[in-house]
């Protein structure tokens, strides 16, 4: 394996700028790819080479391997970092990456493709003896969906009302780190059964629902599962986890999570650095022992979309934006700053606000002093939805499953009387605005014409 | 100087006095209820308003298509209008008919209607796609279509007609 001096990035976002951070600290080169509407992200500013890839759609830009090996070729990039989504677990652009000669920064093709089934993959984990779902856990929506399920799975098939009787499970997943030598560790658990609509929208670590004779089996068992596969590179395990603490094995994402700063934030290794040098041909520099996680860490997904309207999309042009970037522990993993367009073409995830305390309590107090400093303006967020979760009795407790969501309704704060008074106020003060700056543009224009006509008199002159 | 706002869909009058020549103490009257404020204006859009019992506010008040939005940074905000005297009857209703307009910039994914189909209210007539997200745009009304300005794979900006309906 050569020396990687020069890496290309083959996404965009929040994820784009945070593999930058990493590649710039290691003292290399970041390349960015960017469609029509990146052009001014925040990736391509913060870049040292930018190439630009097609039209806004990722089907004619991010997902495009020709030309972003093409890029990769043009710029003498040494290896290739493919973030999450898109191309991240394409094992055939994986392949070509390595026929280029190119370092793919992940797993083997082979890996992505054994673990991209979920029967494959379940098949080779109960081969390993790993404990992996005895059935299926996602909800059964039709008869043709069940009819779909029951057959994939053999008859008999047990069916079970979700609501009442056996209750929700957890979702918590491990986070993994294996070089090409075989030394693999796990960095602990990510709890992430906050979730709406299927997506995760809160994660926290540790989990404040397993107990250490668990959480320690689930490494172990997450170690197993990741050399059962001769896996190298950041992956994560995702487990099911019942009442009982039993656990099994769900599916193995191979590659970089979303939510990887909050188990950065515990353990401060930085993983997109070990990503780096474990493909660079590094043997990993610590061993399981090394790996004490300290105190708790919440990640908080700010999503562009309007929480007091069905959570619709909301595209548009930032036109105020100060995250709270001071005090200790506080991180923010964003994609945007002010006068940036999140584009309406792709995932509106803006982006990450992550606190880490000593432990839960001070983490999720520090998460709402930060959620309240953050300010957006132009385009809804989902902040004030997550203000909201963190006054949740049953979140608070830490005893909350993956329906958790279902019972936090978002409400709007009433307008009280002293709120109605002040927005009106503010309302007609920035009425009374619009009408001076109305006036002093008709007249800086007069002026611009007056500057005009005078060059255009000295323009004369010098005839 | 007196001023008319809708608030959250409630119409709201209220007067503004600036107290002194140029200073940034206002008098506010609002239902017959005077309030005094210090206002500390930081950019046309962005204030600080200090009350009598010097408490807090930080307001961002955003303009957008017709609509407003005043801020609150401490995780709420309201929808604020103005009040248009010229228009009569408000929304986007014109004697009968109703144009909708794009609520979000996006993509449309289908329409599922033709010109001179009938349809109820609350009917689906076109899906637009906006952040990988399928918004279903309804008939405010029931009627005849009288119009579909868009086909499927256009792109729409905010405030785009996209039908009317009869």
């Amino acid at each position: 394996m050569g020396k990687i001096k020069k890496i290309l990035i083959a996404n965009r976002g929040e994820i784009a700028v945070r593999i930058i951070r990493a590649i710039r600290e290691m003292e290399l080169s970041p390349v960015v790819v960017y469609s029509d509407a990146d052009e001014l992200s925040l990736a391509v500013k913060l870049s040292d080479e930018a190439y630009y890839i097609g039209e806004s759609p990722s089907s004619k830009s991010y997902l495009v391997m020709d030309k972003i090996i093409d890029v990769a070729k043009k710029s003498k990039a040494d290896a290739i970092h493919p973030g999450y989504g898109f191309l991240a677990e394409n094992a055939e652009f994986a392949k070509r990456v390595e026929g280029e000669g190119i370092i793919f920064i992940g797993p083997s093709p082979d890996a992505i493709i054994n673990m991209g089934s979920k029967t494959l993959s379940r098949d080779i984990m109960k081969k390993a003896g790993i404990p992996v779902v005895p059935g299926m856990v996602d909800a059964i929506t039709g008869i043709d969906d069940l009819k779909k399920t029951a057959e994939s799975i053999g008859y008999p098939v047990l069916l079970k009302a979700s609501a009442g009787g056996g209750g929700k499970p957890h979702h918590i997943e491990i986070q993994v780190l294996a070089d090409k030598f075989g030394n693999t560790v796990h960095l602990g658990e990510r709890e992430c059964s906050v979730q709406r609509r299927y997506q995760k929208i809160i994660e926290e670590t540790p989990s404040p629902f397993i107990n250490d004779e668990t959480r320690k089996k689930m490494g172990a068992i997450a170690v197993q599962a990741t050399k059962a596969v001769n896996y190298s590179n950041a992956g994560t395990i995702e487990f099911i986890v019942d009442k009982h603490q039993n656990f099994y094995f769900l599916e193995m994402n191979t590659r970089l999570q979303v939510e990887h700063p909050i188990t950065e934030m515990v353990t401060g290794i930085d993983l997109v650095k070990e990503q780096i040098l474990i493909a660079e041909g590094h043997k990993l520099s610590f061993t399981q022992e090394d790996i004490i996680p300290r105190g708790s860490s919440i990640e908080c997904r700010i999503y562009a979309e309007d929480p007091f309207n069905n959570f619709a999309p909301s595209p548009g042009r930032i036109i105020e934006y100060v995250p709270p970037a001071g005090g200790i522990g506080v991180r923010d993993d964003s994609g945007v700053y002010e006068g940036f367009e999140v584009p309406i073409h792709y995932d509106p995830l803006i982006s990450k606000l992550v606190t880490w305390g000593r432990d839960r309590t001070e983490a999720i107090n520090r998460m709402k002093r930060a959620l309240f400093e953050y300010r957006i303006a132009g385009i809804s967020t989902s902040i004030p939805y997550f203000l909201q979760i963190f006054e949740n009795e049953e979140f608070l407790s830490g005893n909350y499953t993956t329906n958790l969501i279902e019972r936090i309704e978002s409400k709007k704060i009433e307008l009280s009387e002293d709120n109605e008074f002040i927005a009106l106020f503010a309302s007609g003060i920035r009425e009374m605005n619009s009408k001076i700056s109305e006036c002093s543009r008709t007249n800086s224009d007069e002026n611009g014409k007056s500057w005009k006509l005078h060059g255009r008199m000295k323009n004369l002159r010098r005839f | 100087m007196k001023f008319e706002f809708e608030i959250e869909g409630n119409k709201r009058e209220i007067d503004i006095e600036q107290l002194g020549e140029n200073g940034n103490t206002y008098e506010v009257i609002k239902d017959g209820k005077k309030k005094t404020f210090t206002l500390k204006k930081i950019w046309s859009r962005n204030y600080i308003i200090i009350d009598e019992n010097n408490k807090v506010f930080d307001v961002f008040v955003d303009k957008g298509n017709d609509e407003g939005r005043c801020l609150f940074y401490k995780g709420h905000s309201y929808k604020t209008k103005t009040v248009d005297k010229k228009r009569r009857g408000g929304g986007f209703q014109v004697e009968g008919t109703a144009l909708i307009k794009s609520p979000l910039p996006g993509i449309i994914k289908r329409v599922e209607k033709n010109e001179g189909d009938e349809v109820t209210v609350g009917e689906g007539i076109l899906f637009l796609e906006a952040m990988k997200m399928e918004n279903e745009i309804k008939s405010p009304k029931a009627g005849i279509i009288k119009k579909i300005y868009v086909k499927e794979a256009d792109a729409v900006s905010a405030g785009d007609k996209l039908f009317v309906v009869e």
